[in-house]
């Protein structure tokens, strides 16, 4: 079963006429008069529950309510914190979602979380009106000790994370360091040996320049099992 | 430069000074991504013209120039010193302001800017160098520039200048044309929707010669357009192709 299949996944630029106006969409497609159409450069996905959907090749992070995403602490203010998280817009750490009970005159918020730090937080609200909201108002969200931020196009994310976990659980299993996945395409990655965090960032990038083809997770496997022996799969 | 005649623009047999015929467009090249920090970019060659066009954005606009419902576009439209055969003065000068502006009205209905309110994202176009219709080129360049960011859009924007020489209407006018011509009339189209987001004229033409460019150009855009669209897909198909079966 060597037989080399090339499979391409339909690349759309925006104004592309995708079907007739009786389809679903979501995300990437809009409806006008006599059809559905692309707005997005992107891959289209047909088969989604939610209707034609296309999946951006490019293009910024777009907050949605509950996502987990990395954030770097760019301002602190009196009672709140602001900070990038790879968006548009600027979010808004208020100090009452971090769980500290502030007095702006004796306690400066500094302490907790400076300038530069990264930190893990939930998106609490987004309605492109106000900026959104974060929250580490649960285990395991917080300031992130040590590690190597990267940066990834946050729409093949979800390509990092795989079908219901399954690469970012393969990654996790055989490669020697951890890896903390925001939504928002911030990666932190942490322990292991130099040329650990070296041949990860390798990984991470195949991933990335290689999220639309067929069969990545399979490449990947063979790829860490080469480094690292199969003793962990 | 001396003023040329109609008859040296085009000759008895139909033949422009460039060896065109009347309607043939020049050669039309679009480079996609050319740029790797800026978001989007596009670098398009059409006759002489060299046009650059890169996208910052969409990024948070500062409070006192934000929308609350929508994104703010700009456009910067500026030749370089050397683009011209005359050196243009560097600094920018009340005809780019102009030219940016057109240049943005243009663009923006393709633009879907409520997806993205309180941002603002910024087109900044270098012209190399220039050969006449550089409005156009620029337009042709940004739109692809705006799709390779990833910011969202009803249809690209492709463009084409119509001219007329000698009482005929020639496609896609090169400087010569434009200064020596009987007249110049740029027009934007959304290809998909067949609707057109920009219209100027410099000349005179008659309503037929309007309704008749306006025909021609949008055959030319047609073509024009399919170059666009195979410029983005060539950047970015290699990666949705599968290595092994």
């Amino acid at each position: 079963m060597s037989e080399k299949i090339e499979k391409v996944r339909e690349v759309v630029v925006p104004g592309e006429k995708l079907g007739d106006a009786s389809l679903k969409t979501a995300e990437g497609a809009y409806k006008d008069n006599d059809g559905v159409y692309s707005s997005l450069l992107g891959v289209v996905e047909r088969e989604s529950d939610r209707g034609i959907r296309i999946r951006a090749l490019r293009g910024k992070y777009l907050p949605r309510v509950g996502d987990f995403v990395i954030g770097k602490v760019v301002e602190v203010g009196l009672m709140d914190w602001t900070i990038d998280i790879n968006s548009p817009y600027l979010a808004r750490l208020d100090s009452k979602e971090a769980g500290i009970e502030v007095d702006p005159i004796t306690i400066d918020l500094r302490h907790y979380f400076d300038v530069g730090d990264y930190i893990a937080a939930h998106v609490l609200s987004f309605d492109r009106v106000t900026p959104p909201s974060l929250s580490i108002r649960e285990r395991g969200l917080g300031k992130i000790h040590g590690g190597i931020p990267i940066s990834v196009i946050p729409s093949r994310v979800p390509r990092i994370i795989g079908k219901k976990g399954s690469m970012i659980s393969m990654l996790d299993k055989m490669l020697k360091t951890r890896l903390l996945v925001g939504q928002n395409g911030y990666i932190i990655i942490q322990g292991g040996s130099a040329e650990d965090v070296t041949f990860t960032i390798s990984v991470l990038r195949k991933i990335e320049e290689e999220a639309y083809t067929y069969g990545l997770t399979d490449r990947i496997k063979e790829l860490l099992i080469k480094r690292y022996g199969d003793k962990n799969v | 430069m001396s003023k040329l005649s109609q008859e040296e623009l085009l000759t008895d047999d139909g033949i422009r000074n460039d060896g065109r015929r009347v309607d043939e467009a020049r050669p039309f090249e679009v480079e996609v991504g050319v740029l790797t920090q800026a978001n989007g970019s596009a670098l398009v060659r059409q006759g002489k013209n060299v046009i650059l066009a890169g996208v910052m954005g969409p990024y948070e606009a500062e409070r006192h120039s934000q929308y609350l419902d929508r994104a703010v576009l700009k456009v910067r439209y500026h030749m370089q010193p050397y683009s011209t055969n005359d050196r243009k003065s560097p600094t920018y000068s009340r005809r780019e302001m102009e030219l940016s502006r057109a240049i943005r009205e243009a663009l923006e209905p393709a633009v879907i800017l409520t997806d993205l309110p309180r941002t603002e994202i910024d087109v900044f176009i270098e012209v190399l160098q220039a050969d006449g219709g550089t409005r156009c080129a620029s337009v042709n360049a940004a739109s692809v520039a705006l799709a390779d960011a990833g910011i969202p859009m009803k249809d690209l924007v492709t463009a084409v200048a119509i001219g007329k020489i000698r009482d005929t209407l020639v496609i896609d006018i090169n400087d010569l044309e434009d200064e020596n011509g009987q007249a110049d009339f740029p027009i934007a189209m959304m290809p998909n929707k067949d609707k057109i987001t920009l219209l100027q004229m410099n000349g005179l033409l008659d309503e037929a010669e309007i309704k008749k460019s306006i025909d021609m150009a949008r055959g030319v855009i047609g073509s024009l357009y399919t170059i666009q669209v195979n410029a983005l897909k060539k950047k970015y198909t290699p990666l949705a192709v599968s290595k092994e079966g």
